[in-house]
């Protein structure tokens, strides 16, 4: 995620999760001198904890699915229609194989399995773990995403073989067969994001008139700060302006869920006050959108209530004060860096 | 409802002229009425503009009483951790920082005329990234706001600021019972900024 202060990402490298296919898939032909003297084999799929923060946090379960996608001989031939089974075992077998070499041939297997409907078997992963007993063959391995209240789970696919050959898998000098497979599903781990919006109210306008005879807007402004555990991830000031009573709200998007935010106003206009709590704090509440590496939290202001579902809410108040400070104006001054200096905008905004 | 509005400004109106009967600076306020609302609308206010310019970072503010009446102004620099903002005391002449953080301009300003400069430093601080390394921040906001208000009198005749005047009492009701609390003339208050007698020609100069 790309903050306003620096660009951030929990994204877990997806190199490392393929790995897992590489090891397991084993030899798809046998060097041993023993034939596969059983039909099926044990296949254990577990969740690599090493990827998961906390498994226990996920929501809900963890459903996983093998689909098979290739045969093998007695005699240790593999053979499969879904992919280029030579060219999988040479890249799979290679110590310098790569992470987006492999995912294509996963994705060639997963093409084959919804064009060809090709019924699953389940694993229920919940609990971290679960064993299945499978006719022997070529398996493509798919999770589905998870989630829990504060990051979304993605699971890499991967291809086994059942059962493998210890020739290669433990030992040279062993050629037997191995018929209980057991393989680490690995995890992709990426924020979920929640929005937060600040609605504001004014129940009273004083109105103030310009030389030209019309009305200037009074502004409010609000100071932000969101904490991401130890890191801060948002603290600046935002401001949003009135031409006369009603609601008008400030929506900050992309702030990682789960983390705490502390809403001020700061300023409620020369000539208003706050009425009721000038300050808030909670916890920002997961939304439908997760991180991406080009995500950026970003503000805008919205003219009346704002639309935005499933946002961490937080509503001020202000009225008229009494007091006659007239002819207030604010400007907002938006800084960004561009290159290695800071381009300046600005937005002239209320006053009174 | 008409009946209201016209008990409430005259309500508003007697008090207003009690109170500046004494002092004629005070007359402006006698165009006050209650609108629908019953939030006052001043005819005769004091309204300003505020003009922004930034050169390697330093924002420089200028503020024109538009109104047609004499005002004090003051602004205010509202920004979050991403920076700081500072006044280039030599630059901005006139201009001090009150214990409340508003940058006070020491001259009345008159209709027409353009308050002297105020020059405010804006220094980006870098924020630690989640290896800990400084980096500067890629993108925030300097809020600068500005308030302008009428010029009072004291027994002396001297003139003053008094930023926190309420001249009618807030309520969330339409009360058109809504009258000013206030019914002697304002006082200075003590932690206000000093304030120079009135002189025509002192605000003249650079800024015109």
């Amino acid at each position: 995620m790309k903050s306003l202060f620096f660009k951030k990402s929990k994204i877990v490298a997806l190199i490392a999760a393929v790995a897992v296919a590489a090891t397991s898939f084993g030899v798809y032909h046998s060097f041993a001198a023993g034939k596969i003297d059983q039909e099926t084999s044990k296949v254990t799929i577990n969740v690599d904890e090493a990827t998961v923060e906390d498994i226990a946090k996920i929501q809900g379960t963890i459903s996983g699915h093998l689909y098979k996608i290739g045969e093998v001989s007695q005699t240790g031939q593999f053979s499969s229609e879904a992919i280029d089974i030579d060219a999988y075992a040479k890249l799979a077998g290679s110590e310098e194989a790569k992470a987006d070499e492999i995912a294509e041939f996963v994705d060639t297997a997963k093409a084959y399995v919804e064009n060809n409907q090709v019924s699953g078997i389940d694993v229920d992963l919940t609990d971290g773990s679960d064993v299945v007993e499978v006719a022997n063959g070529i398996y493509l391995v798919m999770i589905d995403d998870a989630q829990s209240e504060t990051e979304a789970y993605q699971f890499t696919s991967f291809i086994i073989a059942a059962p493998q050959n210890n020739y290669f898998s433990q030992d040279a000098t062993d050629d037997s067969w191995n018929y209980d497979i057991v393989a680490n599903a690995k995890v992709g781990t990426k924020d979920r994001l929640g929005d937060l919006v600040i609605q504001k109210d004014l129940e009273r306008f004083y109105e103030v008139l310009s030389a030209d005879g019309k009305a200037q807007p009074t502004t409010a402004i609000f100071k932000i700060v969101v904490m991401d555990g130890e890191t801060k991830v948002y603290d600046d000031v935002q401001a949003v302006d009135f031409n006369g009573i009603g609601t008008n709200s400030i929506v900050i998007e992309n702030l990682p869920a789960g983390s705490t935010y502390t809403v001020s106003e700061v300023y409620a206009g020369g000539s208003y006050k706050v009425d009721g709590e000038s300050t808030y704090t909670g916890t920002i509440v997961a939304g439908d959108k997760i991180e991406e590496e080009d995500t950026v939290i970003s503000a805008r202001r919205v003219e009346g209530t704002s639309n935005v579902e499933n946002a961490t809410l937080v509503e001020f108040k202000n009225d008229y004060s009494g007091t006659y400070n007239t002819g207030s104006i604010s400007v907002t001054n938006e800084f960004k860096l561009e290159g290695e200096n800071y381009k300046w905008t600005k937005i002239k905004g209320g006053a009174n | 409802m008409k009946n209201k509005k016209f008990l409430a400004l005259l309500a508003v109106t007697a008090c207003l002229v009690a109170a500046v009967s004494v002092k004629p600076a005070m007359a402006y306020f006698t165009d006050m009425a209650f609108a629908t609302g019953a939030v006052p609308v001043v005819m005769g206010n004091t309204p300003t503009d505020l003009e922004e310019e930034l050169e390697n970072m330093v924002k420089i503010l200028t503020i024109k009483n538009t109104g047609n009446h004499d005002c004090f102004v003051r602004a205010i620099a509202i920004y979050g951790g991403m920076c700081e903002v500072e006044m280039i005391a030599d630059k901005s002449e006139g201009w001090s920082l009150g214990s409340d953080g508003y940058y006070y301009y020491d001259k009345i300003v008159k209709p027409g005329e353009t308050a002297s400069p105020l020059q405010l430093k804006v220094t980006p601080v870098a924020q630690a990234d989640e290896m800990g390394q400084k980096v500067a921040p890629e993108q925030f906001n300097v809020i600068i706001s500005q308030e302008a208000t009428q010029v009072h009198y004291d027994k002396d005749g001297k003139p003053f600021a008094d930023w926190s005047t309420i001249y009618a009492k807030s309520t969330n009701n339409l009360d058109p019972s809504l009258a000013p609390e206030q019914s002697n003339p304002p006082v200075a208050p003590e932690n206000l900024p000093p304030v120079p007698a009135e002189d025509p020609d002192s605000n003249k100069g650079d800024n015109e």
